[in-house]
């Protein structure tokens, strides 16, 4: 594979056209990512215009076809309201459909639409160039392995302007306790990534490495089945609260007491104290852009155990809430010594018998 | 001189006794729920009531522990079952699951309670005894895996077995004989690594399971990767069944595998898992050490050195640019070579050895 290039991806004047950004992003992807080269389509819905990459010896489709294909990819993501990415079977065509969400997912309010354009423009390329973005049958760890590719995108793109990290890993987090969102609970790979990224020489780094890395740490990062699940049962009061009450305070007052709950709980502390810290910190706006204060003892107490806890957390990780060597926690108990010995139980003498 | 007495035979009965008696008090639960079948002695320990099992008859309680018996003999190997709230461990030990846990060294009796402990965190972590797909199984045998190590720990302090002879034990199993749904390693090493800090004897027994729960969500190894990784090993899986005399041909190409030019992350940390005590002449077989001499060995010996060096210095960031470190592209592990290290001599290609893997796993 020939790498092109390793310096950072071009910065937007806010001038050029979303359709001129395209454009060059395209453009960009194909000579940072040789297996899109003559396999590529993308479409871009808000000015219903594509750019097309596309060698009809390598993508072995008949004339009409690519026209089909790309009605239907834009149907597809006009009706599901978000970009998506698709390989076409038996063709190694790619397909990209951009279509911006209602929301910011990577960026903040006071950031430009291009940031957040590129970000979401990232992530369906990881989708396409991370290995298992697009084929593992794990949901999660194809969101996982988009993200985290987007993100460090972003950061190559932005460097210390990007928010990437924080807006997105707080904003998945929010989404999987609200709305029980699992297969893009990406949060735990985004994170690893904010421990690292002081280390990592982010800009330096090959778009090839930028896939290795994308897909590494979702490969570690990426969270078990059994663990989304479960932690995803745990919060479902959360969403019964916000559903009943149609208040987000109320329902944020079940959050803390989940998060709360226990000295031990590992998972519903490190993500309940995720996605509450920005209301605690009072940064959360309304639709109104009006910022939620969390006032009165009850919001205090709350924000004193988070901040306690939140430094056992950071200092102990895994074994948060274990008891360590050096740790007081007032009496030992020694669970392991000396029990009785029972006797075996007759009422199965009868089954030796019929093993025997 | 006076032949040493014979050893006194195991007596798992007692070991069953306490070991039942001990899971009783930690976890009251289980009362008139759970029993241990030592098919050894044909002996059995605990008790199962048709209202604590709510299996409804005495028929159905025998049913259950019969066919639990009749899974173990078929399997040959120790087994966990649940139906309703009866729970039954099979104990059907094997030669390798006697040394699955401890060193020929260590008593016998340590190995009896790992894998009654290890049986015991199917039955009481949560999920643990889920199978259906290979990454319910890789969570379930790691949190089983991780569980036993703890008590280990606890049973025997400063003389247990810890994490590194099951580490090593699954790490051989998976890249020799293709064991996927066992395989543990990863998990336990990010135990071991760890695990000095834990103060186990505080450990209550729901934390012990809480915690070996923990590590196994969090580092139980993606199916897409194992399934990457046993891709990467066949080579020396096949090389070991062309040849299986000659277990130095296919070390070979098990280095080859685990420390070439392009090898990837996990194939490194595992394939030089499983070298390390190969490369360090630790490994016996049929009562000879097996040494591995000469400039080829002495050349793979110098890699293993410094890739463990800087995996062991930058884990997951191990062959990406760093702050401070390096120039742009080093997309792999050679930049490690310091400077006035002697130039390593490039071994001699040999017939039939890989030459290079560049899965980047």
């Amino acid at each position: 594979m020939t790498l092109k290039s390793n310096a950072p991806l071009p910065e937007f004047n806010g001038k050029q056209s979303l359709r001129e950004i395209f454009n060059h992003e395209v453009q960009k992807a194909t000579e940072d990512f040789p297996q899109l080269k003559g396999r590529f389509l993308f479409i871009n819905l808000p000015d219903a215009d594509t750019v097309i990459s596309v060698d009809p010896a390598k993508v072995s489709l008949r004339h009409g076809e690519l026209q089909q294909i790309a009605n239907s990819v834009a149907a597809t993501a006009e009706k599901a309201g978000s970009s998506l990415a698709t390989k076409i079977p038996n063709t190694g065509l790619s397909v990209m459909a951009y279509t911006p969400l209602p929301f910011k997912m990577f960026t903040g309010r006071d950031q430009s639409d291009v940031m957040e354009s590129m970000a979401v423009f990232d992530h369906e390329l990881g989708h396409l160039v991370v290995e298992g973005a697009f084929f593992s049958k794990d949901s999660c760890y194809r969101e996982t392995a988009a993200d985290t590719f987007a993100v460090l995108r972003h950061i190559q793109r932005y460097g210390d302007e990007s928010r990437a990290i924080e807006k997105a890993g707080w904003r998945r987090a929010f989404d999987f306790i609200m709305s029980g969102d699992r297969g893009h609970f990406t949060t735990l790979a985004i994170d690893e990534l904010a421990q690292l990224k002081d280390k990592l020489d982010i800009k330096a780094m090959t778009p090839d490495q930028t896939i290795k890395l994308a897909q590494r740490l979702s490969l570690e990062h990426t969270p078990h089945f059994d663990a989304t699940d479960t932690i995803s049962a745990a919060f479902r009061p959360v969403r019964q609260a916000l559903q009943q009450s149609e208040n987000i305070e109320t329902a944020l007052k079940v959050l803390a007491d989940i998060a709360l709950a226990s000295d031990n709980a590992y998972y519903t502390f490190k993500i309940g104290a995720h996605v509450l810290a920005p209301f605690l910190n009072g940064e959360v706006q309304n639709g109104q852009g009006e910022k939620m204060a969390l006032k009165g003892d009850y919001w205090d107490n709350v924000r004193d155990q988070i901040r306690d806890k939140s430094a056992s957390l950071k200092k102990d990780g895994l074994l948060f809430g274990m008891p360590l060597k050096g740790d007081i926690k007032g009496e030992v108990k020694d669970n392991i010594v000396n029990f009785p010995k029972p006797p075996a139980d007759p009422r199965f003498e009868q089954f030796k018998k019929r093993l025997l | 001189m006076a032949e040493p007495a014979p050893k006194p035979a195991l007596n798992l009965r007692d070991i069953f006794n306490a070991a039942v008696g001990e899971a009783h008090a930690a976890f009251p639960g289980l009362k008139g729920k759970f029993a241990v079948l030592n098919l050894p002695d044909m002996t059995i320990h605990g008790s199962m009531t048709e209202e604590g099992t709510q299996l409804g008859s005495k028929k159905e309680i025998e049913d259950f522990v019969t066919l639990a018996a009749a899974n173990s003999k078929k399997l040959n190997s120790s087994i966990a079952k649940r139906q309703a709230e009866a729970r039954v461990i099979v104990y059907n030990p094997t030669a390798h699951s006697e040394r699955l846990f401890t060193t020929q060294a260590q008593p016998k009796e340590m190995a009896v309670y790992a894998e009654f402990d290890h049986e015991l965190g199917h039955l009481l972590i949560a999920d643990a005894l889920k199978n259906a797909t290979l990454s319910e199984s890789l969570y379930s045998e790691a949190a089983a895996d991780t569980y036993a190590v703890i008590r280990n720990i606890q049973r025997f302090g400063d003389k247990a077995a810890g994490a590194s002879v099951v580490s090593w034990q699954r790490a051989v199993s998976f890249i020799e004989r293709g064991s996927q749904s066992h395989f543990t390693s990863f998990t336990l090493d990010e135990f071991a690594k760890v695990q000095e800090k834990i103060d186990f004897k505080a450990l209550t027994p729901d934390e012990s399971l809480h915690l070996a729960r923990r590590f196994a969500l969090e580092h139980t190894p993606h199916e897409s990767l194992m399934r990457s990784l046993m891709t990467a090993f066949q080579p020396y899986r096949d090389a070991l069944k062309a040849n299986p005399a000659d277990r130095v041909d296919a070390l070979k190409v098990l280095a080859e595998i685990a420390l070439g030019d392009d090898t990837g992350y996990y194939t490194f940390k595992l394939g030089a898992k499983m070298l390390e005590p190969y490369l360090k002449g630790n490994v016996t077989i049929g009562g000879q050490r097996l040494k591995l001499e000469g400039p080829y060995w002495d050349a793979k010996r110098r890699a293993f050195a410094l890739r463990s060096l800087q995996v062991e210095k930058e884990d997951i960031l191990a062959g990406f640019p760093l702050k401070n470190k390096t120039p742009a592209n080093n997309n792999g592990f050679t930049s490690l070579k310091p400077a006035d290290a002697p130039p390593t001599p490039a071994p001699k290609p040999e017939e039939g050895v890989i030459k290079k893997i560049t899965k980047w796993f």
